[in-house]
């Protein structure tokens, strides 16, 4: 065999290989609305690619572990990194609050809430100035059993704070599908639907900025 | 571990270029690579690449027919990756690290100081954090290629070496299939090395 033929037998198997076609994405159709609705406008709210969302979290009930797998969880459902967070120790400078006994925003605060047997959670902040979100966001996660250090307790605490985290990332509206982390008495999650919705939003145009 | 291995690499070479019909050739360099992903979302084309990472290259090649030699070679590259969003800016993904061990023919090309090569091989992609598509790890990919290198004596016992590699591959994570992506991409690399070689043909 010369040199030349056997050029072009191994330029040809990769050509051959080559001629395939490309990778497909996904679609993303299974979603569900995420949209602020205040009086007729519905608005959209993400946090920048560019910022670190600041957490602080009492430390009490595992709390700071329960939400440190709540932001984790989240930030597996994306693929480019278009959302971060981290837990900071001082609330002063905190992006988003979260505790058992964290108060409400404001006395008419935007809250969105959730509830399951052994826990509850809302999150709320206060009424919009104009188009801008004044941080932080309120999540409070409250047990409702005797045993808040038990294991259905915690493991309530745990998905009812990511939940809580979805709304503070932007997701303002509740799943239509009970399956989803994002149902108003979320029991699993997040499915492919949460994924999908939370990755579109996170590449839609924002109507609202936070500032502090 | 770290202490056998480099015994062997220091060791090898000289046992190699022992033996007259062998070859040892080893060399730093840059390797580009095409886009590993193309990605919609909403109205956002994202496309995830390596950036040009550098590489280091070693191999080892002995006589199997008059003019033509067997190799091995492992190729190690390390560097950053990222995600461009079309008129929106770039977002680094982290350090992609890969290595690669092909078995590979090569003859004359042209005149006495050009070779080619035709190699099989694999890929595995090491990224440095378990995150986005690699959330599964890395995958093992199946490898081919195409090369040519130019060797120039500098002295009694080593060579100048130049190489150039082509490779090319088909590309998919654990992660991406979980998250509903179909077929493999095609991923097309090139490399440019230069090093030494010792010991075979001259």
């Amino acid at each position: 065999m010369s040199a030349r033929s056997n050029i072009l037998l191994a330029l040809s198997a990769a050509v051959a290989a080559g001629g395939c076609g490309d990778i497909s994405n996904p679609s993303r159709s299974n979603f569900y609305d995420w949209r602020l609705v205040v009086g007729i406008d519905s608005l959209t709210f993400h946090w920048p690619e560019d910022h670190t969302v600041r957490v602080w979290v009492q430390d009490t009930l595992s709390m700071p572990a329960n939400t440190q797998a709540g932001i984790d969880t989240w930030k597996r459902q994306f693929l480019y990194q278009e959302f971060d967070a981290v837990l900071v120790p001082d609330s002063a400078t905190a992006d988003v609050l979260v505790g058992v006994t964290i108060p409400p925003a404001a006395a008419r605060a935007i809250r969105l809430g959730s509830m399951a047997p052994e826990c509850t959670g809302d999150t709320t902040f206060p009424p919009l100035v104009g188009s801008t979100i004044v941080l932080p966001f309120h999540i409070r996660v409250v047990p409702r059993t005797l045993d808040p250090e038990g294991p259905a307790t915690q493991a309530c605490l745990r998905l009812t704070v990511t939940h809580e985290l979805g709304h503070a990332m932007g997701l303002f509206k509740h799943s239509p599908n009970p399956n989803d982390l994002m149902a108003p008495d979320p029991v699993s999650g997040p499915t492919a639907r949460d994924r999908n919705t939370v990755q579109q939003l996170y590449h839609f145009e924002a109507d609202l900025t936070a500032s502090r | 571990m770290r202490t056998a291995l480099l015994l062997t690499s220091l060791l090898l070479p000289s046992a190699l270029a022992a033996q007259s019909s062998t070859t040892f050739y080893a060399g730093l360099g840059a390797t580009w690579s095409s886009k590993l992903v193309e990605d919609v979302i909403v109205s956002d084309v994202i496309t995830t690449q390596p950036a040009i990472a550098p590489t280091i290259m070693v191999g080892g090649a002995t006589e199997v027919f008059p003019r033509y030699d067997v190799d091995i070679e492992l190729q190690f590259t390390t560097g950053s990756y990222s995600a461009d969003t079309k008129g929106n800016g770039s977002t680094k993904l982290g350090t992609l690290r890969t290595f690669s061990a092909t078995l590979g023919l090569d003859g004359p090309l042209f005149k006495p100081p050009f070779r080619w090569r035709a190699s099989v091989g694999v890929l595995k992609y090491l990224p440095t954090e378990d995150t986005g598509m690699f959330l599964q790890g890395g995958p093992l990919e199946f490898l081919m290629g195409l090369g040519a290198q130019y060797r120039r004596p500098v002295s009694s016992a080593i060579d100048l070496s130049v190489t150039l590699r082509y490779d090319f591959h088909r590309f998919t994570t654990d992660e991406l299939q979980r998250q509903g992506f179909s077929q493999t991409q095609q991923v097309h690399r090139v490399g440019l090395t230069v090093g030494i070689a010792m010991g075979g043909r001259r």
